[in-house]
């Protein structure tokens, strides 16, 4: 039997045909993407807010990075014991900059720069081996 | 590029001068175990009413309403922390109000006090502000600080406040601290003198000796945020008296004028858009036109790397208060040191150093009381009460404490305050043999920096003596 996969959190990504992706929005007349979703345009300059779904990725570059070394408190979800990882910022190429976790065997090797995409991994599994997936950025 | 309207950037205006006229704060420590809330909360107010020869009873004539900062209810196990508080401090039936802004709570409830007087609504009012951290284990209370972002979605995920922070941090680690060694000292430096400093202050949690290569060898939190860069988590109580001239001068023959200004950023630092940086009035506006060039990547700034919160709060309250230059109109300051790397940032954000170079204060030495290099007096001598690493940061009265404390020096009376060797005993301590009155000599101006989160809420408070107003 297949493993069960579920989001940690709902509504924040999907896998498509053409691989993962975020699901948020994007104002109509000024371009500005949000993740997640808007109902407003924030931007001040923006003549008339006009919200439509939009699905951000997976191609990016890495911005800056940082290495969790301690475990986060709850509810923060991690598999014991705690293994330290990394945290990136990313510059999606449609626009977006957003945070996620580094999917990367040894947090110390990510390189700011460098080009990463975007994937759906396990962020820790249930005592019935369901696997609580979420958005993470893998070097390419 | 997000600009800002013109009357967005309008100076901020009090319909009449407000003055500072006392304040106090209660000693601060990890856990006060014996100590009720109010009891801490008293002890403030009694240090006020001592400070300018009176009492509690007939301060309290005086005040016409109350502004009460408490960040974490929960703590305390006990929403409307702030209407107990006023019960027990006798002040009822006067209007009241809690404020919240998580790290900048102090500095936010100082900013509502002062409107209160400036619009003619009160003609004296209490800022009250304190913090109850000792009542939760760590972990638990690390929670309720990870609450204070996005809960829905953020922290499940383990995005949280300290990854934030490190990521900024590792941001302006590469690009302006270029991964530097000597840039890690400098941080370093931070965190060893303000730990040094706060042993000469009886108030203070964590009066500690230590060297920059201890600093180095404590454990990484977040690379390059180590153990011994990172501010204190206590308990403790500030309070704050503020009022018309009249009433001022009626309590006190040397009241001292006082402006609090305010700025924002997104809680979600990845909502941070590209924004223009609206100039202090020391930079020009083709400054920082090279700034991609000498530090590569640099050009977008700030906004991740730097507080764009505490350039507005600095932006409108230099120019409330006819501050030009801070480093030479300013006598000292005392910044919001959560993490030694954000307190150089911070240099930068408030216009002390242009950006880029926010690292140049501490190594010119003029941070410091008595610059290393020269021997003379630093030129703004920063956190000479130990800041948030070495003196206390009680979330709801950091921003009051600090505003204090510059009190204290603008009225020559530092070292009266901190060398009485009956308060060092009341504290159970002892009053170190190498004890040093740090007062800045003739201060007649000075700021403090109140923070929040990532930078989410900033207010500048500024403080002067009225003799040495500054044309505005
Ligand atoms: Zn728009």
């Amino acid at each position: 039997m297949a493993t069960k996969r579920v989001p940690v959190v709902e509504g924040l990504f999907s896998e498509g045909a053409d691989g993962a992706r975020l699901t948020g929005s994007r104002c109509a007349t000024c371009k500005t993407p949000y993740f997640p979703r808007s109902d407003l345009c924030h931007n001040p300059d923006c003549t008339q807010s006009a919200m439509e779904d939009a699905r951000f990725g997976p191609q990016g570059t890495l911005w800056s990075c940082a290495v969790q070394n301690y475990p986060p408190p709850p509810p923060a979800r991690y598999d014991e014991p705690y293994r330290p990882y990394a945290l990136g910022v990313v510059d999606l190429a449609d626009g977006l900059r957003v945070v996620g976790r580094m999917a990367v065997d040894d947090p110390k090797h990510v390189k700011v720069g460098a080009r990463v995409e975007l994937v759906l991994e396990p962020l820790c599994r249930e005592e019935d081996g369901t696997e609580l997936i979420t958005w993470m950025f893998r070097p390419v | 590029m997000i600009t800002f309207s013109e009357q967005q950037l309008k100076t901020p205006k009090y319909m009449r001068d407000v003055y500072l006229v006392t304040g106090g704060n209660s000693e601060f420590r990890r856990a006060f175990p014996e100590k009720r809330t109010e009891e801490l909360c008293i002890e403030a107010l009694q240090e006020a009413c001592d400070y300018i020869n009176t009492t509690p009873q007939e301060l309290k004539k005086h005040i016409h309403s109350c502004y009460y900062g408490h960040f974490a209810d929960h703590f305390g196990d006990q929403l409307l922390g702030e209407a107990v508080i006023h019960d027990r401090l006798g002040l009822d039936p006067l209007g009241n109000v809690g404020i919240k802004t998580g790290g900048a709570t102090g500095g936010s409830t100082l900013w509502e006090a002062s409107k209160a007087v400036a619009s003619g609504y009160s003609d004296c009012v209490l800022a009250m502000g304190w913090e109850r951290m000792d009542e939760v284990p760590t972990d638990e209370g690390n929670n309720y600080i990870a609450s204070a972002a996005d809960k829905d979605w953020e922290t499940p995920l383990g995005h949280i406040y300290t990854g934030y922070y490190a990521v900024m941090a590792q941001r302006y680690w590469q690009i302006f601290g270029k991964e530097e060694d000597s840039f890690r000292r400098t941080m370093a430096e931070i965190a060893v003198k303000n730990r040094g400093y706060a042993c000469h202050n009886p108030f203070a949690q964590a009066p500690l000796k230590i060297t920059v290569d201890d600093v180095i060898a404590s454990p990484v939190v977040a690379f390059p945020l180590r153990a011994l860069d990172c501010c204190l988590m206590s308990v403790g109580a500030a309070c704050a008296i503020l009022a018309d001239e009249e009433t001022a001068y009626a309590l006190t023959d040397t009241p001292q004028l006082i402006y609090v200004a305010a700025g924002s950023h997104t809680l979600r630092v990845a909502d941070r858009r590209n924004m223009e940086i609206p100039l202090l009035p020391n930079e020009t506006k083709d400054q920082y036109k090279d700034l991609g060039k000498e530090f590569p990547g640099g050009d977008r700034y700030p906004g991740f790397t730097g507080f764009l919160a505490a350039r507005m709060s600095a932006y409108y309250g230099y120019r409330m208060a006819g501050v030009v230059d801070p480093t030479r109109d300013l006598d000292l300051v005392e910044l919001h040191d959560a993490f030694t790397i954000s307190d150089i940032q911070t240099y930068e954000d408030i216009g002390i150093r242009p950006y880029g170079l926010g690292r140049t204060y501490v190594e010119s030495g003029d941070c410091y009381h008595t610059n290393p290099n020269t021997k003379a007096p630093g030129k703004l001598p920063a956190n000479l009460s130990g800041g948030l690493i070495g003196c206390m940061h009680a979330v709801g009265a950091t921003g009051i404490m600090q505003t204090i404390e510059c009190m204290y020096h603008l009225h020559g009376r530092h070292g009266e305050i901190h060398g009485d060797e009956r308060r060092w005993e009341r504290f159970g301590k002892q009053k170190p043999a190498d004890w040093e009155d740090l007062q800045v000599e003739g201060a007649n101006r000075a700021l403090a920096i109140s923070h929040a989160g990532v930078g989410s809420h900033v207010t500048a408070t500024i403080v002067v003596n009225p003799d040495h107003r500054l044309d505005k």
